[in-house]
């Protein structure tokens, strides 16, 4: 797209994978490598042991999901703004999936990508910051729920773009098509319009403004979701008290599929 | 992609279990293929672990700055406290020791570091954050508990300069 420009864009740089255990440790091991280099793009067409948050695991079958994992030079951002860049990168994955959906499709805070009532897929950001507190690099792990159409009987509530649609995609021009949209929310986080993203974000929260049943130290509580805020964490309002729950402290009930 | 970079990516490569690679940028394509007995060694599917949500409920004290009369740990008798660096945490968030539940710890106390190696992981709103030393020595004393809170500036790593 834009060679000459100064910043490489997102996935001008493609490197393809037949399989791999993780396109996210094969990122971070090129960040330790030195080789890194600004949207660089890691697509799988396998994963065999892919990751999920904190070695939660994440299986793909060759071209039945899209998985890819992105480089960011991020020292143009400081740590307190690392939530906006984690929506940036949740909406772009949410805009392009909802290009297929009708309008269905949202994230589940923080970053989950929701159809309804179920997960089509998720993010993973593992970042590389010096102790001085410089945020040197970002890998943006994506992983969606495309072609499959059986999933394991532990997977609570999964979905993929082929139940939704009844359509077989194409992996690879599915992520090529993943880029632009990565590339143009990177691109509204580098214009520093923070509140603009928030908004935005808000506005695709899945659940927001709603009853929703929360599970705190294992006990069940019905509150209704406002919104999250600028640090990432999500507030509820029950009766005329406000909380403000950050992710790990709380577990989300949500109804298991028919 | 210049020769160095090829270089670079058949030595990850060799590391690792990938049977073909294919990058494709503006300037042309490259393939490498790995022979068929390097590969074999792939890794089992990975264990799938049920991560209890890393809440805690002590409130953990800030750990006491190094208390001057307690001697660092066994492996450097020579170290004078005042000559330890601390690694300190550049956020808020919760502290481990491991990429994931299973795997070693990043550092020990008598790991050697260097500026660069990755100490911990700092996790805050499911972003992982790896931190890196900006100091090169031993770790003489690891001064916070595994899946805990920590505080912005809160010392982390106590660090036998070399």
């Amino acid at each position: 797209m834009s060679s000459n420009s100064i910043i490489p864009t997102i996935g001008e740089r493609l490197i393809e994978l037949s399989s791999i255990d993780s396109t996210n440790n094969y990122a971070l091991q090129y960040i330790k490598n030195n080789l890194a280099e600004h949207g660089t793009v890691i697509f799988a067409h396998e994963q065999t042991a892919g990751k999920g948050q904190r070695g939660k695991s994440w299986v793909t079958a060759p071209n039945s999901n899209l998985t890819l994992s992105v480089i960011l030079s991020m020292r143009f951002l400081s740590l307190p703004k690392q939530f906006y860049f984690s929506a940036a990168m949740a909406l772009a994955v949410q805009q392009f999936f909802n290009n297929y959906t009708a309008n269905e499709t949202v994230i589940k805070w923080p970053n989950d990508i929701y159809w309804n009532d179920r997960k089509a897929g998720g993010i993973l950001i593992e970042n590389s910051i010096s102790e001085k507190g410089i945020w040197n690099w970002a890998v943006v792990g994506i992983g969606l729920n495309i072609n499959q159409t059986q999933f394991p009987d532990w997977l609570p509530n999964p979905v993929s773009l082929k139940q939704i649609t009844g359509k077989t995609f194409n992996c690879k021009a599915l992520a090529i098509e993943l880029c632009y949209y990565l590339q143009t929310y990177f691109a509204l986080l580098r214009t520093g319009n923070f509140q603009h993203i928030l908004a935005l974000y808000n506005h695709n929260l899945y659940k927001n403004n709603c009853r929703v049943t929360l599970k705190k130290n294992n006990e069940l509580f019905e509150t209704n979701i406002i919104g999250v805020n600028e640090e990432g964490l999500l507030i509820t309002k029950r009766d005329a008290t406000t909380q403000l729950f950050s992710f790990g402290e709380i577990e989300w009930v949500i109804p298991k599929k028919q | 992609m210049d020769l160095k970079q090829i270089h670079e990516l058949i030595k990850i490569i060799n590391k690792s279990n990938i049977g073909e690679i294919s990058i494709e940028d503006k300037d042309g394509k490259v393939t490498i293929k790995q022979k068929e007995e390097q590969v074999i060694n792939v890794a089992p599917p990975q264990q799938v672990y049920n991560v209890a949500p890393p809440v805690a409920n002590i409130p953990q004290q800030a750990p006491a700055a190094p208390a001057p009369a307690t001697p660092a740990a066994p492996p450097t008798p020579k170290s004078d406290e005042s000559k330890l660096l601390t690694i300190k945490s550049p956020m808020i968030g919760t502290f481990y020791r491991k990429s994931a539940p299973g795997k070693p710890n990043f550092v020990e106390v008598g790991s050697e570091v260097e500026i660069g190696t990755v100490v911990c992981i700092i996790e805050a709103m499911k972003l992982f954050n790896e931190i890196e030393s900006e100091v090169k020595g031993t770790i003489v004393k690891v001064l916070v508990e595994d899946s805990t809170p920590v505080e912005y500036d809160q010392p982390l790593f106590l660090v036998q300069p070399s």
